[in-house]
């Protein structure tokens, strides 16, 4: 499997949320983005600290939404990664 | 130094630093270590650049080797334990061809000299076995080891020849 630095992986969560028209549980998640629940549940927590995310508790679910910040992140990676890829790199 | 090979360094110059700036950017944005790494690569190679028409030759292409190292290193980072092992097995191939390249170069300068035949022969038979050496850097993408090694084959038997011409001489 190819390496994913972390950042790529925060890409592919927020990438995964905008897809899912912005919005998912961490099942999803963690399939979507082939997370283990080990990582995945950190992760998620780093990223609603940062504010990329944001947690939205529905009855028993939890729900994972992402937020203006997580969208403008990602535009800012996806930029960022074209350039770093035509230098054959990762972020 | 002509004004036009003074404005292609320049243009080289500023090419790298602009591409320094937005690996700079980027790396300020994600904090990523391989694009602080390539920033200072570019700088590194733009200061190189921009200082060679002005500066004794070994200060610009110093500068210049010291931001590719930067620039590898980058790579090194981003690509982690996946080729780790390709990377030695690519320096010692570089060196074995700078030494090769510089034993072919060190010849022909011996050729431009003393205008030998022989000479010749053997100034071709190193660049022969250095251009095979520098396409064996690169032959676990698209060179066939086979084309690699006839060219080095081909490059030791010249060598030979002149061996057995003086033999018999």
């Amino acid at each position: 499997m190819k390496y994913r630095s972390q950042l790529t992986i925060i890409a592919d969560v927020l990438n995964m949320l905008t897809d899912a028209a912005g919005s998912s549980n961490i099942t999803t998640i963690m399939q979507k983005a082939n997370l283990p629940y080990t990582r995945a549940s950190p992760l998620m927590a780093e990223l609603v600290e940062k504010g990329l995310v944001e947690r939205v508790n529905n009855g028993d679910a939890t729900i994972f939404t992402i937020t203006k910040k997580g969208s403008d992140f990602l535009k800012e990676f996806k930029r960022f990664e074209m350039f770093a890829e035509g230098l054959g790199l990762q972020l | 130094m002509s004004a036009l090979l003074l404005l292609i360094y320049l243009i080289e110059g500023l090419i790298s630093i602009a591409l320094g700036t937005y690996a700079f950017m980027a790396f300020r944005t994600f904090k990523s270590v391989t694009m602080r790494l390539s920033s200072i690569a570019f700088y590194l190679v733009a200061a190189g650049l921009i200082l060679m028409p002005v500066t004794p030759e070994l200060i610009g292409y110093s500068l210049q080797a010291a931001g590719y190292f930067f620039l590898a290193m980058s790579h090194l980072k981003s690509v982690k334990q996946a080729y780790f092992l390709f990377i030695p097995l690519v320096a010692v191939k570089s060196i074995a061809f700078f030494f090769v390249f510089y034993a072919a170069v060190e010849t022909m300068i011996f050729l431009f000299q003393e205008k030998k035949a022989t000479t010749l022969i053997t100034t071709l038979a190193l660049y022969l076995i250095a251009a095979s050496i520098y396409l064996q850097i690169f032959n676990l993408f698209f060179v066939s080891a086979m084309v690699v090694q006839s060219a080095q084959l081909l490059g030791f038997v010249l060598l030979l020849t002149q061996f057995v011409g003086r033999y018999h001489a």
